[in-house]
């Protein structure tokens, strides 16, 4: 199977790490240009990372190219930790429009945001 | 809260300096914030990676939230709908309350680029944090 490339100038930028193995893994360690001045994580790197998750899931699993419509995101706890991981799984499929719900949590397995996205699926071109 | 006062909070915050933030004028009726999209913010697709978008939209609510509050805030929710995608030239960010409660504030916001199309739209949902 060719997976797409996954990741991008501003994955590398973040710091996000990533693994593909049954299903795409991402973990993120933390650093301090993602923390705001009150030492808080910035609700931003979560919401990139569950987009993320979410995008090269749905781009794994149909072998496209995953647009984004719409991202709605709730955030649990900004407090800074080690290393956040993400998963995501898919709930609909239908046509060129796929519905995912993305999922950041610790080691410890502590629920730190989750998010709901809805992504345009443009099938890789054959070579 | 003046202008002076805003930027002297933001120089000290290390995710607003690493995606490369500006705020261009700022007081508690509007702020407005800048972004030059660069190599480093973009995905694989050669466009706005959809995280700086959130990203930038939570900075300008954040920002204008704390300006009217003169306290912290923590956003609780965050909803994006992306319109246009983008890989050069400037964006800016502008806010506008929708609820001003006592420890809940809703917010929506825009993002638009230099020839004024909406790029992206967002609302979030903010606790404010308060010593008692």
């Amino acid at each position: 199977m060719n997976l797409p490339k996954t990741s991008s100038t501003f994955f590398d930028y973040m710091g996000f790490r990533s693994t593909i193995a049954d299903k795409f893994e991402l973990t993120l360690p933390l650093q301090t240009h993602l923390l705001q001045d009150d030492g808080t994580i910035h609700p931003g790197v979560f919401s990139t990372m569950l987009d993320i998750s979410m995008g090269a899931t749905i781009s794994i699993e149909t072998s496209s190219f995953a647009t984004t419509i719409n991202l709605n995101l709730s955030f649990f706890d900004l407090l800074p930790k080690d290393i956040y991981q993400a998963e995501t799984k898919i709930l609909k499929h239908e046509g060129k429009y796929v519905t995912a719900e993305g999922t950041i949590f610790t080691e410890d397995g502590v629920l730190i945001a989750k998010g709901i996205g809805t992504f345009k699926a443009t099938p890789n071109k054959q070579k | 809260m003046v202008e002076k006062e805003i930027y002297k909070i933001f120089e000290k915050n290390p995710f607003f300096k690493h995606i490369g933030f500006e705020i261009v004028s700022g007081n508690e009726d509007e702020i407005l914030l800048k972004l030059a999209v660069k190599k480093d913010l973009l995905n694989t697709n050669n466009s706005l990676h959809g995280g700086v978008h959130a990203s930038m939209l939570d900075m300008v609510q954040s920002i204008q939230l704390r300006t009217i509050y003169q306290t912290s805030i923590s956003t609780v929710n965050l909803d994006v709908h992306y319109f246009a995608p983008i890989n050069t030239g400037d964006l800016f960010a502008r806010a506008k309350i929708l609820q001003q409660g006592y420890k809940i504030a809703t917010i929506e916001s825009e993002i638009i680029d230099e020839n004024n199309q909406l790029i992206a739209k967002g609302t979030g949902v903010y606790k404010i944090v308060r010593q008692s």
